[in-house]
């Protein structure tokens, strides 16, 4: 494996998205499309309605009523939110059908999901418009590790052994042993089921944000979240040393230390909502 | 608490002048406005500390500040947002451990 594209080439389990959610991004983009319709289609997949009513019910949105149907969710979040939603939703299940371990995809899901809750919270208090896209960049950050563990555990410990041994983070040693990281293989999954640029990079620039061609902001988002979530232990994605921060990165985000008390304080309260919501324990 | 610089809105209007002594009522005034922080004068706001007492035992608690150091230990700490990350961590941390010896 010498690529971030030899992880990925071949395998039809992951190398498409859910049939619903290229079906439902369709209706979306679709200029004649209706919310009735995106609503239909939606309600048609009984699992995913009851989940995207958990969320649109969840600490998340903090919404006064209580929303029962699909098409008030659409309204209240809005049709690009709840489609990225839908695609958090999508690739979790995806990848929960596998062989491996329960625990340890569980916990890489819980540091995935923190990740994806506290760089909506970063996002919030920047004011960013839709910051839905924020959490789900965040939930796929460290795709790339679980596709690296899937197809070749045995350079998951081998990555593991050498960062042990150099004191450095699992990234860096992955890029010392294959030339390319965990977040070059989850940015490459992303474009094979050609999802927007913009998550793309998010997820390929969460360790270098800087070095993002297009979108240093939204990635200096992401890897601020990673480093937060990383230091907060919720779950754990075969790191559990906090990962550097790129100083630039900090700069960009033009936040004051002050606000990572509030940051905290928001993603503990989201934090359990969301994996019941997101993970079968 | 003595207010130490003016608070502004967006269009620099003066919402509050320095020297101002800080109550719950300014607070919460301040907070309904949506400003989230202030500086204040050091020497006035050392009352109000409190100091750090959890009810964890010092073995256990020079355990969990360990643990934590070994976690940033491949990180920039000297970085400030580091440390004051570290700092929250820690206190997090001592609190969940006091919550849980508490049950």
């Amino acid at each position: 494996m010498t690529t971030p594209e030899d992880f990925i080439k071949g395998d039809i389990t992951i190398s498409s998205l859910p049939d619903v959610f290229t079906r439902l991004d369709n209706a979306i983009n679709d200029p004649r499309g209706s919310l009735s319709v995106i609503a239909d289609l939606i309600s048609k997949d009984a699992g995913l309605t009851a989940r995207l009513l958990k969320i649109a019910n969840s600490a998340l949105f903090k919404f006064s009523n209580e929303i029962v149907t699909i098409s008030q969710a659409v309204t209240v979040i809005g049709m690009q939110q709840l489609r990225d939603l839908i695609l958090a939703t999508s690739v979790i299940d995806m990848f929960q059908q596998n062989n491996l371990d329960k625990e340890t995809v569980n916990s890489f899901w819980h540091h995935n999901i923190a990740c994806g809750i506290t760089a909506r919270v970063i996002a919030t208090y920047r004011r960013e418009v839709n910051v839905e896209r924020f959490y789900v960049s965040g939930i796929l950050h460290d795709l790339g590790r679980l596709v690296i563990y899937m197809k070749a555990p045995e350079l998951t410990k081998i990555t593991q052994l050498r960062a042990n041994t150099d004191k450095t983070t699992i990234y860096e040693s992955e890029q010392k042993i294959l030339g390319f990281d965990h977040a070059a293989v989850g940015g490459k999954l992303l474009s094979t089921w050609n999802l927007p640029d913009s998550l793309i990079q998010m997820v390929s620039y969460h360790h270098n944000p800087s070095a993002s061609p297009n979108y240093p902001l939204e990635a200096s988002i992401i890897h601020m979240a990673d480093i937060i979530s990383c230091a907060m232990q919720l779950g754990f994605s075969a790191e559990d040393y906090v990962p550097p921060l790129d100083p630039a990165a900090w700069e960009m985000l033009g936040l004051k230390k002050s606000v990572l008390t509030g940051i905290m304080n928001q993603v503990d309260q989201q934090f359990a909502d969301a994996i019941n919501i997101f993970v079968r324990e | 608490m003595v207010l130490a610089k003016d608070i502004m809105n967006s269009y620099g209007r003066i919402i509050l002048r320095s020297g101002v002594e800080f109550t719950e009522r300014e607070i919460y005034i301040l907070k309904t406005w949506g400003i989230t922080e202030a500086e204040v004068e050091e020497e006035s706001c050392k009352s109000i500390e409190k100091p750090s007492a959890p009810n964890i035992a010092p073995e256990r608690l020079e355990q969990v500040e360990k643990e934590m150091k070994r976690i940033f230990s491949r990180s920039n700490f000297d970085h400030p947002v580091m440390n004051e990350l570290f700092r929250l961590c820690l206190q997090r941390r001592i609190k969940h451990e006091a919550k849980a010896e508490n049950n």
